[in-house]
């Protein structure tokens, strides 16, 4: 049982959803597919005065706009695996999906607007977010505005989503189809949660020579690190030097490495070139 | 704890359409067992890890202790009461039994909801899909080598012909 009484909030639109929380912006907690929110108030680390429920909202579509995948902020994972053409174009997504911890249940109920908000460093979504260059529509009192993943997560559990705003939309640009995804998770057991991750887009030429190159470690640091190895890798072939150097940078690149229960900062720090790299020759399968 | 605060739930469970006096902080688990008194769905960690509270709401499988009561306002609901059909065990249930497949039986409801999503999506899971399926649910008895050989087995009895199944509940009947 939830120790405090709150209020319970179900908008059915957008605006009705701003209003409610415009009323209450600290005491506030929005509540998507429940699967953080709802424990959190079980063990009474979350005390909200109010809930303002998304549920009934129509959050929960994956459509194309131009160029761009748009997916609501309550679609769940589920979802994301039975958008055929989302997880054809956009792979990552689909292998993101399948892999999150914890079974069907949490799949059929956990959604990635949810995910990206509460930016936990050992989810696997807001690297992937990163790494897919996606941009999030915040709504409040004050409009709407889009705030590109890199600038999105801030810290462990920390976004640049302020009180009286409401993560609608996720959108995420389609790819061509030369473009290669490449995803490492590492983790002591089947049903445990990720210590880090790593994730990578590459495209090569006719040649083999890398075109563009883009790599992002979850889990590594309190938020998704991304690495610049364009310098390293564009405009030549995929060597065994060139994966040293890769592998050089992303220990460089490490300065505050993440620590929890699952593996202290010193090991993150010593694993984060392994993780990339790994993920690194997954695109080149 | 404060004065308590009840809200009417109204949803569809097991196939009835049922109203039920709440806490408004209730959780979907806690509304099951205590507002419509139904055991069968358990708590275990109330942290979305084990899978002993797992239903189905609208069709999907969830662990209804990450869920509020409130939030559940109209949805169709199964619970593990609602598998069986009367006395006959549903087939997975059934392989449950003949293979062992649990011992104390808390984790069964994640287990056996879990197996069936599985087998409607995959009539013939190999051995790695089975243990895929199940790993949003714990078990502390099994070990889980029993529990793995119950869903293959259920695969199999479900993907018989229905003359087979005809049989199986005959002899359910007899029995």
């Amino acid at each position: 049982m939830i120790k405090e009484k709150f209020l319970y909030k179900s908008p059915k639109t957008i605006e009705e959803a701003i209003a409610v929380l415009a009323e209450k912006k600290e005491g506030s907690t929005i509540l998507g597919g429940g699967t953080w929110v709802v424990p959190e108030m079980t063990s009474w680390k979350r005390n909200p005065e109010q809930i303002v429920d998304l549920r009934h909202m129509n959050l929960a579509t994956v459509k194309k706009e131009g160029e761009d995948f748009v997916l609501g902020a309550m679609v769940t994972y589920s979802q994301i695996l039975e958008s055929t053409s989302l997880i054809e174009n956009v792979k990552l997504l689909g292998i993101v999906s399948k892999g999150i911890t914890g079974g069907a249940q949490i799949r059929n109920f956990g959604t990635i607007g949810g995910s990206a908000v509460y930016a936990n460093p050992g989810s696997d979504m807001p690297a992937a977010l990163v790494t897919l260059s996606a941009r999030l529509s915040l709504v409040s009192e004050d409009g709407k505005r889009e705030v590109p993943a890199e600038e999105f997560f801030l810290d462990a559990f920390k976004t640049a989503i302020q009180p009286g705003e409401i993560l609608t939309e996720i959108s995420i640009p389609s790819f061509d189809s030369k473009q290669k995804f490449g995803y490492y998770k590492l983790k002591f057991g089947e049903s445990s949660w990720p210590i880090a991750t790593g994730a990578c887009l590459i495209k090569l030429d006719n040649e083999d020579k890398c075109q563009s190159v883009r790599l992002v470690l979850g889990g590594i640091c309190a938020a998704p690190l991304l690495v610049d190895v364009t310098k390293i890798l564009v405009d030549s072939p995929i060597t065994k030097e060139k994966l040293a150097e890769v592998e050089q940078a992303v220990h460089d690149a490490v300065e505050q490495p993440w620590s929890d229960v699952l593996a202290t900062a010193d090991y993150r720090k010593s694993i984060a070139s392994v993780v990339a790299k790994r993920a690194l020759l997954d695109a080149l399968r | 704890m404060k004065e308590q605060d009840n809200v009417s739930i109204q949803l569809k469970i097991n196939g009835q359409q049922r109203t039920a006096d709440v806490d408004s902080r209730s959780l979907l688990v806690e509304a099951i067992r205590d507002g419509f008194d139904l055991k069968g769905t358990h708590i275990g960690c109330l942290t979305g890890d084990c899978g002993a509270c797992t239903v189905i709401v609208d069709g999907k499988i969830a662990k209804s202790c990450l869920t509020l009561a409130v939030s559940s306002e109209g949805c169709e609901i199964t619970t593990i009461e609602g598998m069986a059909t009367g006395e006959v065990l549903h087939p997975v249930q059934q392989s449950f039994w003949d293979e062992y497949g649990f011992q104390c039986g808390y984790c069964l409801p994640g287990m056996l909801f879990s197996s069936l999503d599985l087998i409607e999506n995959n009539a013939d899971p190999d051995e790695g899909e089975i243990r895929q399926a199940l790993n949003g649910n714990l078990c502390r008895c099994t070990g889980y080598q029993k529990t793995v050989k119950a869903v293959a087995a259920a695969a199999k009895s479900m993907s018989s012909t229905p003359v087979d199944k005809m049989i199986r509940k005959e002899l359910v009947e007899k029995a």
